[in-house]
C-alpha cells in the first residue's frame, strides 16, 4: 500500500514542533532552583514498602513520534524483598528502573507523569523521586539506591583503577571517612563478592579483568554504601552460563546478608523463579500481570505470561520445539486503544477490541489485566459450566 | 615501553630517509644553470658559496650518489650556506628559531585553553543554540584565510583604531628596556597570536566536541551518574579523562602545523622568524635554507607523532606497547 | 472466531500504515536538512557557482581589460579606444565604487567584480581537480593497503607517513623556487600546481579509506561474503565500495574547502596562481600595499569574503553530511 509522502512530511514536521515544545517545558522544570520541600514530600501508601510506583509514565520524544516506553505502571517494592520485572526486550523494564534512578537520557527521555514514592528511612520521610531536585537525587543515587548494569565490559571507566572507582563511590557518600578506612572497605566489598585476590584487583584496571570479574566489581561498587535498594538490570545477560550462576549465587547470598530490597530486571524467567518474591510481567510499557512468584509460576493468568512460561526450556522434558509466541511486540508509537497483545493472543475475543482492560484482582496479591478474568465474564462462564 | 619507543624511532628514521629523498629529487629537478641564473643579480652570493652548494648537494654527481653525499653532510647538520645570510643554514635556523617557537608555543596554549572547554560545552548541549554557535564559530575559524584575517585585524586595530602596532617585534624608536621591553613585545604579538589562535582553534575544538559526544554516551558515564556523582564531576573527571586520550594524539601533530603556519603570519606581521626567512628565501632562490627548513619541519613532525604516541600510553592504561 | 482474526489483521495493517517509517537514505537526508547550517552551505555553493561560471556572461568587461580615464573630463575610456594616448588620459586605477564598476577597479585599473568572477572560476576549478586527483590516488592506494594488508599495507602506510611528514607550504616554496628556475609561464603553472597539490594531499584520503576498509573487513557481513565465496571483484564493488562511499563523499566535500583555502594562501604568498590570471588569493595580495589596505577595502575585502564563504559552505556541508551519515563518526 502506498504511503502518502506529503502527509508523512507534515506529520514529521508536527512531531518536531511538538518535541521542541516539550523539551523546552521539561528544561524549564529542570532548571528551577530552590524547590520547596512541600513539592516532593509525600506519604507512602504502605509504610512497609520501600518504593511505590504509582501510574508512572516515561516517554521518549523521538523524531518519529512519542514513544510511551512506560505508560501507567504501578507496583510496589516491599522492604527486604526481591521483585522480579519480566518481559521481552523493549517492554519498558529498563526504562522503569532508569526512571527510578532519574537517569533517562535527556532531552528525549522524560518522566511524563505519575509518582515514584520512596520511603527515605535515613531521613524519616517519604519523597516523590519523580519531582526530587537534582541535588537531593544525587545523595540517593549510589548511596541508598544502587544499580548494577547489564554490560560489565563497558560499565567501568577504562582509565581508572578498580580501587579508585569503588573508593570514589564510598568517599562521595561518606566524605569524612579517612582514606585508609575507605580502602579497607573497598577491599572488604571485593572479598564479599567472592574476589579472592582483592588487594591485587584493587590496583588493576578494568581491561585486565574478565567479564564475570568485572560484574563482581560492579556489584561490589553497588553494595559499597549499604544501599536500601539494589536495581539489577539484566545482570547476567552478557555473561557465560557458568558465570551467570555464580553471579546469581552472589546476589542471593547478599540478599540475606545485607537486608536490602532488590529489583531484578530480566527476560529470563528461570532467574526470576530462583530469586524473586514478587513478579511483575510487563508488555509494551504496561503491566499485564503481577503477583507473588508462586502465583505467577503455578497459576499464570494472562495469555502473555502463559506464553512466556511455555516458551521456557524445561529440563527432563522431551519436546521437539520450544513454544514461541507468534508475532512481534507492537511498534511503541501510536499504540492502539485496545489491548496491545490482542493481535498475538490465541484467546482473543470480541470484547478485546474495546478499551485497554484494567487491572483485575484475582487474589489480594495477584492482579491481571485481561478481559478473560473480567468479573462479569468469569461469572458468565461459571454460570454456563453450572448450567451443563 | 622502551622497546616500543626504539621501534618508533627506527620507523621515524626510515620515514625521514623517504622525506629527504623526496626533497632531494625536487632539488635535482632544477635546471642545470639554476644557481647561476637565480643568483646572478645577487652580489652577496659568491662563487665560493655557489661551489659549496654544488658540493653539498652533489649537483655534479648522479642522483643516488649525490643523495648519499648530501645525506652524509645532512647527518652532520651541514645543509650548506644560506645565500641570504651567508652563514651555515643550521646557524640561521638556530638564530631565528626562538621567535617562531615562542609564537607557536603561545598560540598552542591559547588554542587548548579555548578549544577544550568550548568543545566540552558544545557536546554537553548538543543541538542547542549554544552548540550551533560554537560549531559555527569553529568552522568559521577553520575557513578563514589567515592572510585575509590578518589584513582585517591590521586594518581595524592597527590602522583604524590605532591601538595595536601594525607589524614588527619591538618598537625600535622607543628603545624600551627590561620589563617595558617585554610588555612591548607582548603588545606586538597580540595580533599575530590572535590570527594563529582563531584560524587554528577550530580543528581542535571540533575534535574535542566529537570525542566528548561519544564519551558522554558511554556506559561508564552512566555508571558515574548512578554512583551519585554531581554532573560537574561526571564530566570533569570521568568523561574528560577519556576525551583526553584522542586529544593528546592530536596535540602532538599540531606543532608542525603551527611552524608552517608561521610562514604566512610572520610574513604579514614582519616578525623575524623562520617563516619570514623562508619567504625571503623563495624570492632569492636560497635553496640551501629552504632545504634545511623543510628537513627541520619533517623532523619536528615525526617528533610530534612520537611524543603523541608516548603520551597516549601515559593517559590510556589499556595501551601497553610491546 | 474467524471474524476476530480478520479484524485483527486489518487492525494491524491500519496500525502499520499510520506509522512514520523512514528508509536509511531518507533518514540521512532528513538529518542533513535538519542541520540548517548544512542547507545554508549548499545554497551558498550554488550561488557561488552561478556567480563564477554564469556571471561573466553578464559582465560587460573581460578579465584583463584595463580602463583608462580622462582626468580632465572624467570620462572613462576602454583600452581598445584610440583616445588612450591623448593627453590627460591615465589608467583608471583604484576607482571608487560606481555604477560602471560595482566594486571599483584595482591597482592596475581592472574591474574588481569581473576579476572576482574569473578568480572564483580558477579557485573552484582548482579545488575540484585537486580533489579528483587526490581521490584517484588516495582511494586506490588506501583501498589496496586495506584490502590486501601485510607487506603491501606496510609499504603504502610508510609512504603515507612520508607524505604526511612534509609540511605543505614550505615544500610548495621549494617547488615554486624550482619552477621559477625553469621560467614556467603562469598558464602552465596552474596545471602544475593542481597536479602537485593532488599528489601531495592523497595521503590523508588513503589513510581514511584504509581504516574504513580494515574495519569493514572485520564485520560479519564481509566474513559472510567470504563464506559464500563470491568473486573478488564482486566483493569489492558490491559490498566494500558502497560502504566506503559515504566517507569518500565526506572527505571530498571537506577537502574541497581546505584546498581552496590552501590555493588562496599559496596565491597570496606568490607561489600559486600568478598574474595576469586572477584568483581570489592573489587578489587579496593587494593588502601588501598599505595604502590599499587602509583606503581601498573594495579591492581586497570581496575576494577574501568569497574565500571565507566558499570554504565555510563546504565545511558546513561536509559537517552536515558527516553528522547525518553517522553522528559518532570521528575525523
Amino acid at each position: 500500500m502506498a504511503i502518502d509522502k506529503k502527509a508523512q512530511k507534515e506529520k514529521i514536521r508536527k512531531i518536531k514542533i511538538y518535541n521542541n515544545k516539550m523539551y523546552k517545558e521539561y528544561e524549564k522544570v529542570n532548571k528551577r532552583r530552590n524547590i520547596p520541600e512541600s513539592e516532593y514530600l509525600t506519604q507512602m501508601q504502605d509504610p512497609k514498602n520501600l518504593i511505590e510506583f504509582d501510574n508512572l509514565r516515561s516517554y521518549f520524544y523521538t523524531d518519529v513520534g512519542t514513544v510511551k516506553a512506560v505508560d501507567g505502571v504501578s507496583f510496589a517494592i516491599p522492604m527486604g524483598k526481591t521483585i522480579g520485572v519480566v518481559g521481552e526486550s523493549g517492554c519498558g523494564k529498563s526504562v522503569t528502573s532508569l526512571s527510578l534512578m532519574r537517569l533517562l537520557q535527556g532531552p528525549q527521555g522524560q518522566i511524563a507523569g505519575g509518582q515514584i514514592r520512596y520511603n527515605q528511612i535515613s531521613k524519616k520521610r517519604a519523597v516523590d523521586i519523580a519531582k526530587l531536585p537534582r541535588k537531593e537525587m544525587e545523595k540517593i543515587r549510589g548511596n541508598e539506591i544502587a544499580m548494577i548494569f547489564q554490560e560489565p565490559m563497558t560499565t567501568l571507566n577504562p582509565v581508572f583503577t578498580i580501587g579508585n572507582q569503588i573508593d570514589e563511590s564510598i568517599l562521595l557518600h561518606n566524605p569524612k571517612m579517612p582514606k585508609s578506612e575507605v580502602r579497607e572497605r573497598t577491599i572488604e566489598m571485593l572479598k564479599l563478592v567472592g574476589i579472592a585476590r582483592a588487594e591485587g584487583i584493587y590496583e588493576s584496571y578494568p581491561h585486565e579483568l574478565s567479564g564475570g570479574m568485572r560484574q563482581r566489581v560492579v556489584i561490589a561498587m553497588a553494595l559499597s554504601c549499604n544501599p536500601q535498594l539494589i536495581i539489577a538490570d539484566e545482570p547476567t545477560t552478557a555473561l557465560d552460563v557458568t558465570i551467570q550462576a555464580q553471579i546469581l549465587d552472589i546476589l542471593r547470598d547478599l540478599k540475606d546478608k545485607i537486608n536490602a530490597s532488590i529489583m531484578l530486571i530480566t527476560h529470563d524467567l528461570g532467574v526470576v523463579a530462583e530469586m524473586a518474591d514478587y513478579v511483575v510481567v510487563m508488555y509494551a510499557g504496561r503491566i499485564v500481570e503481577q503477583g507473588t512468584a508462586k502465583e505467577i509460576y503455578h497459576q499464570p493468568l494472562h495469555p502473555y505470561t502463559v506464553g512466556l512460561m511455555k516458551s521456557r526450556p524445561i529440563l527432563n522434558e522431551d519436546i521437539d520445539r520450544l513454544y514461541s509466541i507468534p508475532g512481534n511486540v507492537p511498534n511503541p508509537i501510536n499504540l492502539p486503544k485496545s489491548c496491545y497483545f490482542k493481535n498475538r493472543c490465541d484467546k482473543c475475543m470480541e470484547k478485546c477490541n474495546g478499551d485497554y482492560p484494567g487491572l483485575i484482582s484475582v487474589s489480594p496479591t495477584h492482579k491481571v489485566s485481561c478481559y478473560l478474568y473480567d468479573k462479569g465474564l468469569v461469572s458468565d462462564k461459571k454460570a454456563k459450566v453450572g448450567g451443563k | 615501553m622502551r622497546q616500543y619507543i626504539v621501534r618508533r624511532i627506527l620507523i621515524s628514521i626510515l620515514v625521514l630517509f623517504g622525506v629527504s629523498f623526496l626533497l632531494y629529487i625536487i632539488i635535482r629537478l632544477m635546471p642545470g644553470d639554476y644557481v647561476a641564473n637565480i643568483t646572478a643579480g645577487n652580489m652577496n652570493v659568491t662563487a665560493e658559496m655557489e661551489q659549496r652548494m654544488r658540493e653539498v648537494y652533489g649537483l655534479d654527481k648522479g642522483l643516488l650518489e649525490g643523495y648519499i653525499s648530501w645525506l652524509g653532510d645532512a647527518v652532520r647538520l651541514d645543509f650548506g650556506i644560506s645565500f641570504i645570510y651567508q652563514k651555515p643554514v643550521t646557524e640561521v635556523i638556530q638564530r631565528y628559531l626562538p621567535i617562531t617557537f615562542a609564537l607557536a608555543a603561545i598560540a598552542m596554549v591559547f588554542e587548548m585553553l579555548l578549544a577544550i572547554p568550548l568543545g566540552i560545552l558544545a557536546a554537553r548541549k548538543q543541538y542547542s543554540k549554544m552548540d550551533y554557535s560554537i560549531v559555527a564559530i569553529a568552522l568559521m575559524g577553520i575557513s578563514l584565510p589567515s592572510f585575509f584575517f590578518a589584513a582585517i585585524l591590521k586594518r581595524v586595530f592597527a590602522i583604524g583604531l590605532g591601538v595595536l602596532p601594525l607589524s614588527g617585534m619591538v618598537n625600535a624608536r622607543a628603545g624600551f628596556e627590561g620589563f617595558a621591553r617585554i610588555m612591548d613585545i607582548g603588545h606586538h604579538l597580540v595580533l599575530p597570536v590572535t590570527v594563529f589562535v582563531i584560524t587554528g582553534v577550530g580543528g581542535l575544538l571540533r575534535y574535542t566536541r566529537t570525542n566528548m559526544l561519544e564519551v558522554l554516551n558511554a556506559d561508564y558515564v552512566r555508571t558515574a551518574r548512578a554512583k551519585g556523582l554531581p554532573e560537574r564531576k561526571v564530566i570533569g573527571k570521568h568523561a574528560f579523562r577519556n576525551t583526553l586520550i584522542p586529544i593528546v594524539t592530536l596535540v602532538g601533530g599540531m606543532i608542525p602545523g603551527l611552524f608552517s603556519g608561521a610562514v604566512i603570519t610572520e610574513g604579514i606581521f614582519a616578525l623575524e622568524g623562520l617563516g619570514q626567512i623562508a619567504i625571503n628565501a623563495v624570492n632569492n632562490g636560497d635553496i640551501p635554507y629552504l632545504m634545511g627548513f623543510n628537513m627541520f619541519l619533517a623532523v619536528l613532525t615525526l617528533l610530534g607523532t612520537l611524543v603523541s604516541d608516548i603520551l597516549y600510553a601515559v593517559v590510556d592504561p589499556r595501551v601497553r606497547y610491546s | 472466531m474467524e471474524d476476530i482474526q480478520v479484524r485483527n489483521e486489518q487492525d494491524q495493517d491500519e496500525f502499520e500504515l499510520s506509522q512514520v517509517i523512514l528508509s536509511p537514505t531518507q533518514l540521512v537526508l532528513k538529518r542533513f536538512f535538519r542541520n540548517k547550517l548544512a542547507a545554508v552551505g549548499l545554497i551558498t555553493i550554488l550561488v557561488m557557482i552561478i556567480f563564477c561560471f554564469i556571471g561573466p556572461f553578464f559582465s560587460p568587461y573581460s578579465e584583463y581589460e584595463i580602463f583608462y580615464i580622462n582626468k580632465e573630463t572624467g570620462e572613462e575610456i576602454y583600452m581598445t579606444d584610440a583616445r588612450i594616448s591623448e593627453k590627460g588620459v591615465k589608467i583608471n586605477i583604484k576607482a571608487p565604487i560606481s555604477t560602471a564598476h560595482l566594486l571599483g577597479t584595482d591597482a592596475d585599473g581592472r574591474d574588481v567584480l569581473t576579476r572576482l568572477m574569473y578568480g572564483g572560476r580558477v579557485s573552484l576549478t582548482v579545488g575540484l581537480v585537486v580533489v579528483l586527483v587526490e581521490l584517484l590516488i588516495g582511494v586506490t592506494l588506501g583501498g589496496i593497503a586495506g584490502y590486501y594488508g601485510k607487506a603491501v599495507d606496510m609499504i603504502i602506510m610508510r609512504l603515507v607517513e612520508i607524505f604526511y611528514s612534509i609540511p605543505f607550504i614550505p615544500l610548495m616554496l621549494i617547488i615554486s623556487a624550482v619552477m621559477v628556475g625553469y621560467g614556467i609561464s603562469p598558464k602552465y603553472k596552474i596545471y602544475i600546481i593542481m597536479f602537485v597539490m593532488g599528489v601531495l594531499f592523497w595521503a590523508g584520503v588513503a589513510r581514511m579509506v584504509r581504516g574504513q576498509i580494515l574495519s569493514l573487513r572485520e564485520m560479519e557481513f564481509m566474513q559472510a561474503t567470504e563464506a559464500t565465496g563470491i568473486r573478488t571483484s564482486r566483493k569489492i564493488f558490491k559490498h566494500l565500495v558502497p560502504n566506503v562511499m559515504p566517507i569518500i563523499i565526506i572527505i571530498a566535500t571537506m577537502d574541497l574547502g581546505g584546498i581552496i583555502l590552501m590555493e588562496s594562501t599559496m596565491s597570496y604568498l606568490g607561489v600559486g596562481i600568478a598574474f595576469p590570471y586572477a584568483s581570489w588569493g592573489n587578489m587579496v595580495t593587494a593588502v601588501n600595499n598599505s595604502i590599499i589596505l587602509k583606503n581601498f577595502p573594495n579591492i581586497w575585502l570581496p575576494p577574501g569574503v568569497c574565500i571565507l564563504l566558499t570554504v565555510l559552505a563546504f565545511n558546513f556541508i561536509g559537517d552536515g553530511l558527516r553528522d547525518a551519515y553517522d553522528p559518532k563518526m570521528k575525523r
